[in-house]
């Protein structure tokens, strides 16, 4: 009997295996919410619909803490949109994203590993947004919800497909081993979210100002279906098909293409409340956002003072370069390739607040400023009608003074040191990524192809120039006379070039048109167009560095030997 | 405190309180960042050894930030605070002469608290006009434990035990981390955040963890001789879902003395010899809390320049997760004689690892980039000996020695879904994930290029203008880049990269003569063959000399202090400095060496072979000498004993490794052999004496 009682005792303890359902184990996160318990009011919808737009730019994706910020429009993106192209070279080595910059990316490289976790990750985000539609009480939201996150998850397709080509496609929960698409499918699935968001979206999105509405998917739409007929016409990547048939453009109807994007553009510059606002430069400061909103149909949007303290930094951008040490501005990594400046006309606005000198701390120059909406923004030596452009070239004896480095990129503007909550390396400016100016540059490209009426398509560079020149109708007929091309693609390209220098359109009109080989084998190297001249030593070590690392099957990025590793589904693309 | 309640009943308590200040400078990074190469330490390496390049160079100072002395003296102050509070409780109860319940439960309370402040001219406050960032931070955890014991001997000879019990454990984690930058008065340093001009959002993190187990074990031995041990344990973790919570984990052991058996018992000499064997499992649930569970989290995005909140998922969460189990085998001797002159023990192991909790990386379709699974099984096998020999005792002299010996091998047996690997997320600095899970091999193998040596002129085409150039001697450092360089087509080409002469060359594996990601290997194995301990003592008389060396033999270090160091990729930028061999010893037209490469150059940094160097080592670890004074001469001192001691620790460390230690450690568990500039083991000289009166 004692030891039967023992024995009931020693084996008491398994009793407490029930503990599997004990409540005393069932912990749930305090700091962290669950899917299942969110979804359930519709302001619950509009904060997970800005975490969907938050990728454009983030940081940070998930709990590990882990940077992104090289993959996304925080600060790595722009390279790898917008680099390697003949506007803007980079004289640093030897870390992300500069190595896009010199055409020198591996499949190892951080930035495009991040940028294809983190967009794959607004898609993520979007899907499970998607998934839950159902949840929300009514129909009109449902509608407007959805629209809007098809939107973003086409906008991340679309930049996957353009780094990358053909890409996996998922729109529901994947485990992940879905293998490439062909482009076909993909823009399929791009152009289909886009129709979707422009039929149903009104005038204005759940977050007002930053949302995409019907008019910012017109535009998407605009510039996907350009992209395709140009790739379609140029035999875009067609020497790599033997390696990578994925990445056919053969399927497009480029015709049926420019005609959509043609449609898409005219209902925008029509019908939106968009304008080209006045001030062309206020399209590119840290404190002009107001003025943004007015043109640009879609922004990388960043808060004045963000309370996660993260700012982009600001040597990243295509700014004026200075140093921290001047009272000036910081930044530096950009360098305008000078070639782009000759394509201005001399009174072109443009001109001098696209290409500035740099903010050196030697040249002993006091900085002065110009105060825009009540913040000081310090104005760079290099306007034509300073004293210090003269000193930097002198147009009679067409010679350059050593003394100052040449020109920079200077299109984003930053407010003088301190004045900002951030630090001198960092910025708030909001990158635009659709502007009003481009639609018109986009019909006038779609007019061109659908009509082949060159006096027509002018028709939409016009207003673009017109703003460009101030208003100044005569000026606006000398600037149109002068940049003028018997071969109307030649000047859509450059009219592009000239309103859209450094916003990341650049690299990929010469991908479309075909033209990318030509033009980065042969970036000029300063005696090409100025004889006797040579640029200084880091745009030469920049453009250098393009020139010899550019191959023709660089235009489709690397996927990285992780990603290859962990879905053996996917296959590299050709060359690499 | 022990009080006999009564006769049956005793109860007790104890308590604890500690309390630990830290000040001063620091030598990690700042910002609780963990683990970079930008702290002190490894700053102190990195920093560029002149301000001034030339006499007008500003560069240095344009950075605004003051030289390393100053900053690691002035610009940085850091106070660290952690207090603790322990305690338990226990009552025994014996309810029967043999049968005793114990009910016990302990506590422990504590708090962390960091304050730190960058100063606008340190390194890691200038960007920012001066960082401040503070961290409260609060843990309390319990452990309840209650156990039934029966114990029972039956003439001496059937030894008999029983144990059951069952436990409870809770542990809650809160902190709270607030900073703030832009300080225009610096003055107040990290006692007022309130002078920040921003403030970062705070951020907080509270969590609680929670376990129930319950166990039992008997123990039988018969006259000492053959011993039994049965044992198992059920433990279930709030870590996993409802489901899969629980593990099982028994074990059994058996023992045999033969020095106890009548027939060795007159053997005067033999002191103890024991043959032990045993089998059981183990389990570990070491993961990121809440692991199985999807989870969202706060984001920001931007409205008309005002930030606005959103939320979203930042993990997806796995349901399955279970106990990782590890089923050990063992069989062991213990053996001593001539009354301790010998002693001896030895085992042999194998370790089964199966359900491994690992964090593997995903396919970004699944929309994460990692996620906690159990996965494959790893194995460890190997022999651990230990073996005290008194070699004299001659009078007043004595020499023993110590000797250790452990070798073991570890291999990565499955890694689940039919893989042959799987990546582990470490990125190289320039090169891709530098570590993998791969099926035969190790954990935390190096997984790289194997360098091949320099490219020389030899190996291209060499133009000036539509001039071929074969006289290379024409060729110097400052007309280097005049002139084209065309690989020859036979060369080994680095695809996608323009290689010139004096770039790093990697050898081709799969024959395509191209080297690219498919041509890493594994170039590196972090575990040693053996390693091994000597200490010898010797005393005479009053002296004692005593001797320790210690060594590890056969295991590889990934050097990252030289991958940073030597190539110079950021050459004239502000902080990095260049070793002197690598400085002097680079390639160039008038110095073509096949081991340094050309400085900046595109291929130098990838991780390769050339930085994975042979950790081996063979230490004097310890060397000391101590000298018990005689009696009479203490008597003359009015002294009852006196004993002085002289000790030096890490004298010196016969290696071939060119870092500054060859036994590293890395906060990376699946890639532990990293050195990425830790800090240098002290030499530590200690002299002491013993007093008594």
């Amino acid at each position: 009997m004692r030891k039967n009682i023992l024995l009931a005792a020693l084996l008491l303890p398994f009793g407490f295996l029930s503990c599997e359902k004990a409540s005393f184990l069932d912990r749930k996160p305090y700091s962290t919410t669950s899917p299942e318990n969110f979804y359930t009011r519709e302001s619950q919808f509009k904060l997970a619909l800005t975490g969907c737009y938050e990728v454009i730019n983030t940081k940070k994706l998930d709990l590990s803490g882990n940077n992104y910020s090289y993959g996304t429009y925080s600060q790595g993106l722009q390279w790898i949109m917008g680099c390697p192209s003949d506007e803007i070279v980079t004289a640093k080595t030897g870390t992300v994203p500069y190595y896009m910059g010199q055409a020198n990316f591996l499949e190892s490289d951080a930035g495009l590993k991040q940028f294809w976790t983190a967009f794959y990750h607004g898609i993520y985000r979007c899907n499970e947004l998607l998934d839950n539609i159902g949840r929300l009480e009514t129909e009109e939201q449902k509608v407007q919800y959805a629209a809007e996150a098809r939107f973003l998850r086409a906008f991340y397709y679309y930049h996957l497909a353009w780094v990358y080509g053909a890409v996996p496609v998922v729109d529901y929960p994947s485990l992940g081993k879905e293998p490439r698409m062909p482009l076909e499918r993909v823009y399929a699935c791009i152009l289909d979210d886009l129709q979707y968001a422009y039929d149903n979206l009104s005038e204005k999105g759940v977050l007002t100002t930053s949302s995409a509405n019907r008019y910012t998917a017109a535009a998407y739409i605009a510039r996907i279906c350009n992209y395709l007929a140009a790739c379609k016409r140029n035999d875009v990547g067609r020497a790599f098909l033997g390696e990578q048939p994925l990445n056919d453009f053969s399927w497009v109807d480029a015709d049926a293409m420019n005609r959509r994007a043609l449609e898409a553009c005219k209902d925008v510059i029509e019908n939106s409340p968009y304008i080209l606002i006045d001030n062309y430069s206020n399209l590119f400061r840290e404190t002009t956002k107001a003025d943004q909103y007015k043109e640009c149909l879609f922004l990388s949007d960043i808060a004045i003072n963000p309370g996660s303290g993260d700012w982009p930094a600001s040597s990243r951008l295509a700014a004026p370069s200075g140093s921290s040490y001047t009272p000036e501005v910081y930044g530096g990594a950009c360098m305008a390739v000078p070639k782009i400046f000759l394509m201005y006309d001399k009174e072109d606005p443009r001109r001098d607040h696209n290409f500035t000198s740099a903010m050196s701390v030697n040249s002993g120059k006091t900085m002065t400023y110009e105060t825009i909406d009540g913040y000081d923004y310090p104005i760079p030596f290099y306007r034509s009608t300073s004293s210090a452009y003269k000193e930097w070239y002198n147009s009679d004896t067409q010679t350059y003074n050593p003394y100052y480095s040449g020109p920079c990129a200077g299109k984003y503007r930053l407010v003088k040191k301190g004045a900002m909550a951030h630090a001198n390396s960092q910025h708030c400016i909001s990158y635009p990524l659709m502007r009003l100016a481009d639609v018109y540059l986009m019909a006038a490209e779609a007019e061109y192809f659908v009509s082949g009426d060159a006096a027509e398509a002018r028709k939409y560079l016009r207003p673009v120039v017109l703003r460009a020149a101030q208003g100044d109708e005569d000026l606006c007929d000398r600037l149109m006379t002068t940049y003028g091309r018997t071969d109307f693609v030649e000047e859509i390209l450059e009219s592009r070039e000239r309103e859209l220098c450094f916003e990341m359109s650049r690299k990929y009109d010469l991908i479309r048109f075909g033209r990318i080989d030509d033009a980065l084998l042969n970036l000029p190297l300063g005696t090409d167009i100025l004889p006797g001249r040579e640029f200084t030593a880091n745009a030469k070590n920049g453009i250098t560095a393009v020139r010899e690392n550019w191959e023709p099957h660089k235009i489709w990025a690397p996927i990285s030997a992780e990603q290859l590793g962990v879905n053996s589904n996917l296959t590299q693309n050709a060359r690499w | 405190m022990d009080h006999p309640v009564n006769a049956r009943l005793q109860v007790g308590a104890m308590a604890h309180y500690s309390r630990n200040v830290g000040d001063g400078a620091m030598t990690s990074t700042g910002g609780g960042s963990g683990f970079t190469t930008d702290g002190i330490v490894q700053l102190a390496y990195r920093e560029r050894p002149i301000p001034r390049i030339t006499e007008h160079d500003e560069s240095f100072y344009t950075l605004g930030y003051t030289t390393l002395k100053e900053f690691i003296t002035k610009e940085t102050t850091r106070n660290t605070l952690a207090q603790r509070v322990t305690g338990n409780v226990y009552a025994d109860w014996k309810i029967v002469p043999d049968l005793t319940f114990r009910a016990q439960a302990s506590g422990t309370v504590s708090d962390a608290n960091l304050k730190e402040f960058f100063t606008s001219k340190s390194r890691w406050g200038f960007q920012k006009q001066g960082v401040l960032n503070l961290r409260y931070q609060n843990t309390a955890s319990y452990v309840a434990t209650a156990t039934l014991r029966y114990k029972h001997s039956w003439n001496h000879r059937h030894n008999f035990e029983a144990l059951a019990g069952a436990e409870l454990s809770d542990y809650i984690f809160d902190a709270v981390k607030m900073s703030a930058y832009n300080f225009d008065d610096e003055s107040s340093g990290f006692y007022n955040i309130a002078k920040g001009g921003v403030q970062k959002a705070p951020e907080q993190n509270y969590y609680t963890y929670s376990k129930m187990s319950a166990f039992g074990r008997v123990n039988y031995n018969y006259r000492s001789r053959y011993y039994l041990t049965l044992n198992c344990r059920a433990d279930a973790s709030s870590r996993f879902s409802e489901g899969s919570r629980t593990g099982w984990f028994p074990s059994l052991s058996v023992g045999w003395k033969p020095s106890k058996e009548p027939f060795l018992k007159r053997q005067k000499w033999l002191g103890n010899l024991m043959l032990r064997g045993s089998v059981g499992a183990s389990g570990n649930d070491r993961i990121t809390m809440y692991s199985n569970l999807a989870q969202m989290d706060v984001n920001y995005y931007s409205q008309g320049g005002q930030e606005i909140l959103g939320v979203s998922s930042v993990s997806s969460g796995n349901p399955h997760l279970k106990w990782e189990t590890t089923w050990q085998y063992d069989l062991g001797l213990d053996f001593e004689a001539w009354k301790g002159r010998v002693s001896l023990t030895a085992d042999v192991y194998y370790k089964d690892t199966r359900n491994m909790l690992y964090q593997s990386t995903l396919s970004s379709q699944s929309g994460f980039a990692r996620m906690w699974d159990n996965i494959g099984r790893v194995e460890n096998k190997g022999i651990e000996i230990s073996l005290s020999t008194k070699n004299i005792v001659h009078g007043d002299f004595v020499w023993a020695t110590d000797i250790t010996f452990d070798l073991n091998r570890n291999k990565v047996r499955d890694i689940g879904e039919n893989l042959p690997f799987r990546e582990v997320g470490i990125a190289g600095r320039m090169t891709d994930n530098i570590t993998r899970l791969i099926v035969g091999e190790p954990i935390g193998v190096m997984y790289g290029y194997v360098a091949d040596g320099v490219y020389q002129f030899d190996d291209f085409v060499i133009m000036k203008g539509d001039r071929e150039v074969t006289d290379y001697g024409e060729i110097t450092s400052l007309n280097y880049n005049d002139y084209s360089y065309t690989l020859k087509d036979d060369v080994v080409h680095i695809a996608n990269v323009t290689t010139k002469p004096g770039d790093r060359k990697y050898k081709d594996l799969d024959g395509d003569n191209s080297v690219t990601s498919e041509d890493r290997t594994v170039i590196g194995r972090p575990y040693p063959l053996f390693s091994a301990g000597l200490a010898n003592s010797f005393s005479f008389k009053g002296f004692e000399l005593y001797v320790f060396l210690q060594g590890s033999f056969g295991n590889d270090i990934f050097n990252e202090f030289r991958a940073i160091t030597e190539p110079g990729a950021n050459l004239g930028v502000y902080r990095t400095n260049v070793t002197r061999e690598s400085f002097y010893g680079a390639w160039s037209p008038e110095n073509q060496s096949n081991s340094f490469a050309r400085l900046v150059n595109p291929t130098n940094g990838w991780f390769s072979s050339y930085y994975v160097e042979d950790a081996g080592y063979l230490r004097l670890k310890t060397l000391a000498l101590s000298w018990v004074v005689p009696a009479s001469l203490c008597s003359k001192a009015h002294l009852g004993g006196l004993k002085l001691t002289a000790t030096v620790d890490n004298l010196y460390t016969f290696t071939r490794y060119s870092g500054v230690d060859p036994a590293v450690t890395s906060d990376r568990a699946l890639f532990p052999s990293w050195d990425r500039m830790t800090y240098p083991r002290a030499r530590t000289v200690t002299l002491g004496f013993t007093a008594n009166f």
